[in-house]
């Protein structure tokens, strides 16, 4: 019988192990084969909308657009006025016993008010709001019994009434062996009242020191040779509204490099604009008076290398910003406003330098006549000087080979990218009154280019009557192959360039109409392999 | 793995076998009466009517399906061509000495598991080619890739049954679990490609049947649940089994789409081609797609239909002939015929000549072992799939049975 049941078994275990066999066919590869695809693959139409941002388009009643761009070109920040020093306070307490004196238990045995100016300069703070602050401290007490150390700022306020005030428990320690406490309380949003005890002074905050013996402790005996010592340090306080005279200071912020993207996808040609209305604000929401100074204004285009100061009455001269109204849930600022023309500045040279770096170089003084509002001042840490440049572009110009540069990361390597050579066509049907060449480049992993595509066609304008106006789209089909040797450089590097050469089809300035559209698809005729696991 | 699964072919097919066996002779030592039966059996083939092993095998196992093997599947392809996978596993115990109703005492009770794993598609030589080669030989022509299909299947069951003390009657009630299902049926889909690719029409009428998305479709994920019935009788010599003739209902983030529609694609519409992102394209290509709609549906199970005579196992040659049909699973009806040789008391052969399921003409050897309470079988469902190098396809069913 066993030998039954052996035979069995080994018969059983035989055939267990064809199955395990079978189930366990894993793939050690993928299945894959090449493909013929003849396909389109994506279409679009692009309008004014797509090419630009919505953020400065502005359209106008009869269908004209207009580019608005906003360029804020000065940082003229809380960072240049006031700041409030880190702020040490070191105290000793000792007892003036000769002899050794009992302290009972819960006996108060310091009681300290006391002053303390932060030191701002010429600037007088009677009312401080605090953003972030902390104070740190240390306390090392020779005091045989537990202690506990209060320490208040008068007249302060956290926002619901209550005056800041901690209390911190010491343990006992000895001559020999201070017990040493240390550690950091937060003043964030607490306002102070700067005007000291007696109410009349700036810069100023009234604090108190007390300690005691703690209440459940034993009696303990001090002497003079005892003592407990306390540093406390203000650090890092940025206060988010003062109130007072702010001072006289002055600074000077550049010369800044500045980017200026209206143009940055722009590398050469030229671009004659029709017109261009250009103006600068300032805007002061600091309640003093501000004299500012533009000392130069650059616009660089780093792709020619050309460099166009800008001229204008308003260059190296002071401008004088009067103080903003707070009226307590917001701030009127004054206003300074410098309108830019053909007339009076060289402002269309400036524009059509094509920059996409504007460097400034600005000036500024606080409260250049002293202290004329009787300590009446104010500052909103979040909000100072704002220096806007304003351009309001319509889109009426020539263009001459006006070449505009996209960089392409495709996200793709030669295990993602499926496709071994293509021929791919762009079928374009073109509503604008400009013509577009179409090129593109191969780039290394540094960024060089090393390869191009050759692309056969253009993009033609559409027809348009007497006046420039586009009466009908014209179709044409760009054509480009990329080869499997090509294909293998995209899907190394994984980038190409785009360019897109742009000309106008007239010598008149040509306008852009809301309407104008170009439709696209694109279709491929590709080799490339499926492939699945 | 290709190799040791073509080696196990071989090798066990010169040694065991056994399906066209009666299962009732197995006595134990000593005339003692059996108290329980075990079986098991496995099956697993796959062929195809153009599909020669070498492309069946990097389709299933992994490999570059280079154009010269595609090129003779093509040439293969005269009406419509089929393809097949077929994994299944059976293992059931029966009671020989306890019966569930005292109203019939001449029956066991038997409990049982199974898993049917299959994979199996009919296509036109135009659907073939689209996806072998590609949509660019129909340049201004229309592919007719409808009256294809394609269902990929997997489920387990849990049987509760009774079976005859003579072992010729059995009735079986099984719990269904769903794993998977992805069927596509394109009753009509007439592509024709544009000159130069401008366009793609679709003339379109088909239906999709889709299971969890989200389940891998691994075993027992229960992404439906239904019923089944299993019948087996033995008449005149003769056997008819029907396995799996009942319902899956899907209802676990089920999609389904039943669709006739014309499209016309001419790319995917973006909206602003300079900030396209790849979810915005993806987005807008699966809106081409048939619409599928998540719903709950019903399918019937691939239920299997098999009509064979039984061996005398006294005699020494007697011929063997077997018809097989499965249902919704692609599977052209399957026949063989041939003999058996009895080569001694424990060792019988068996050689048919086959014809259909999913592969064309093709042998097949058995071999089948009995020894006091054991036996045991292996077949061969295509000895020249496993030999030739331009077979269609392989076959290999292993089958125990025990007593005690």
């Amino acid at each position: 019988m066993l030998k039954e049941y052996f035979y069995m078994t080994k018969h059983l275990l035989f055939i267990t192990l064809t199955l395990i066999l079978l189930f366990n066919c894993k793939r050690k590869e993928d299945t894959s084969w090449d493909i013929d695809v003849l396909s389109p693959v994506v279409k679009t139409t692009l309008t004014i909308d797509d090419l630009v941002e919505d953020s400065i388009l502005s359209i106008n009643s009869d269908n004209t657009v207009d580019l608005d761009y906003k360029f804020s070109f000065s940082p003229i920040n809380e960072k240049f006025f006031l700041k409030i020093p880190d702020t040490i306070i070191k105290t000793v307490y000792g007892f003036p016993f000769l002899s050794p004196v009992t302290l009972s238990p819960g006996f108060q045995f310091v009681n300290d008010p006391a002053e303390n100016e932060f030191d701002l300069g010429d600037a007088k703070i009677n009312y401080m709001e605090v953003s972030t602050g902390e104070l740190n401290y240390r306390i090392e007490s020779e005091i045989a019994e537990v202690t506990f150390y209060t320490y208040t700022i008068l007249k302060t306020d956290d926002g619901s009434g209550n005056t800041f005030t901690q209390t911190i428990s010491v343990p006992a320690g000895s001559r020999t062996s201070p017990a040493v406490v240390s550690g950091t309380f937060k003043f964030d949003g607490y306002s102070f009242d700067l005007t000291g005890a007696s109410g009349n002074k700036f810069n100023t905050f009234e604090s108190i020191v007390l300690v005691n013996i703690d209440n459940a402790g034993n009696p303990v005996s001090v002497s003079n040779l005892d003592s407990i010592r306390i540093q406390n340090k203000l650090v890092s306080l940025k206060p988010a509204y003062v109130r007072g005279y702010l001072g006289q200071t002055s600074f000077t912020d550049g010369p800044t490099a500045n980017n200026f993207t209206i143009f940055d996808q722009i590398i050469s040609g030229t671009l004659d604009l029709d017109s261009v209305n250009i103006y600068t604000e300032l805007k002061n929401y600091v309640g003093a008076e501000v004299q500012v100074k533009m000392k130069q204004v650059i616009s660089t285009n780093t792709a020619t290398g050309n460099n166009v100061p800008l001229t204008h009455s308003s260059i190296g001269n002071t401008i004088n910003l009067n103080r903003a109204i707070d009226n307590g849930n917001s701030i009127t600022p004054s206003i300074y406003k410098i309108d830019y023309t053909k007339a009076n500045s060289n402002i269309d040279l400036v524009i059509e330098n094509l920059a996409d770096i504007m460097t400034t170089h600005v000036e500024a003084s606080l409260n250049p006549l002293g202290n004329i509002s009787s300590g009446n001042d104010f500052l909103y840490f979040d909000k100072v000087i704002d220096a806007d440049f304003h351009i309001n572009l319509p889109l009426k110009f020539i263009a001459n080979d006006l070449r505009l540069r996209q960089e392409i990361e495709l996200n793709i390597d030669e295990n993602s990218n499926p496709v071994h050579e293509a021929l791919i066509s762009i079928y374009a049907e073109n509503g604008f009154p400009f013509d577009a060449d179409v090129q593109l480049y191969l780039l290394d992993l540094s960024n060089n280019i090393i390869d191009s595509i050759q692309i056969s066609g253009f993009i033609a304008s559409a027809i348009t009557d007497i006046d420039n106006k586009v009466v009908s789209p014209i179709n044409s089909v760009l054509k480009y192959a990329i080869s499997a040797k090509k294909m293998n450089i995209i899907n190394e590097n994984s980038r190409i360039i785009l360019d897109i050469i742009f000309n106008t089809n007239s010598t008149t300035h040509t306008t852009i109409y809301k309407d104008y559209y170009m439709k696209l698809k694109l279709v491929t005729d590709m080799n490339l392999e499926i492939n699945y696991r | 793995m290709i190799k040791i699964y073509s080696s196990l072919l071989f090798v066990n097919s010169l040694l065991f076998g056994m399906s066209a066996f009666s299962q009732d002779s197995i006595i134990i030592p000593g005339n003692k009466l059996p108290s329980m039966r075990f079986e098991a059996s496995t099956e697993l083939n796959y062929g195809s009517t153009n599909l020669n092993n070498e492309f069946i095998q990097k389709l299933l196992f992994g490999g570059k399906i280079g154009t010269d093997i595609k090129d003779k599947a093509l040439d293969k392809i005269n009406n419509k061509g089929r393809f097949g996978v077929e994994v299944n596993y059976d293992i059931k115990y029966v009671n020989l000495k306890d019966t569930l109703f005292e109203k019939l005492p001449n029956y066991n009770y038997y409990i049982g598991f199974g898993s049917y794993n299959n994979i199996s598609a009919t296509y036109t030589k135009d659907l073939f080619s689209t996806v072998f080669y590609g949509n660019k030989e129909f340049e201004n022509q229309s592919a007719i890739l409808g009256r294809s299909s394609f269902i990929s299947t997997k489920f387990e069951k849990i049987t509760v049954g009774l079976v005859s003390k003579d072992n010729k009657t059995s009735y079986g009630v099984s719990l269904i679990i769903g794993d998977r299902i992805n069927s596509y049926n394109f009753r009509k889909a007439d592509m024709f490609t544009h000159p130069e690719g401008t366009n793609i029409t679709l003339d379109y009428d088909g239906t999709v049947k889709l299971s969890d998305g989200n389940s891998t479709g691994s075993f027992m994920s229960f992404s439906g649940a239904g019923l089944g019935l299993d019948y087996s009788k033995e008449l005149l010599n003769h056997k008819i089994e029907i396995t799996n003739f009942g319902f899956t209902i899907w209802s676990k983030n089920s999609r389904y789409s039943n669709t006739a529609k014309q499209y016309d694609f001419d790319g995917v519409e973006i909206d602003n081609l300079l900030k396209v992102t790849s979810d915005e394209l993806e987005f807008n290509a699966k809106a081409i797609l048939p619409q599928l709609e998540k719903k709950r549906f019903v399918t019937l199970l691939p239920t299997i239909i098999s009509f064979r005579n039984i061996i005398d196992e006294k005699k020494e040659f007697q011929p063997t002939y077997r018809i097989r049909y499965k249902i919704l699973s692609n599977y052209f009806p399957y026949f063989n015929a041939g003999l058996v040789y009895k080569v001694n008391q424990h060792f019988w052969l068996k050689g048919t000549a086959a014809y259909g399921g999913y592969s064309g003409i093709r042998a097949e050897l058995g071999a089948y072992f009995d020894y006091k309470y054991f036996r045991a079988g292996i077949e061969s469902q295509n000895v020249t799939g496993i030999f030739m190098r331009e077979g269609n396809g392989n076959g290999l069913r292993l089958y125990l049975n025990t007593t005690f």
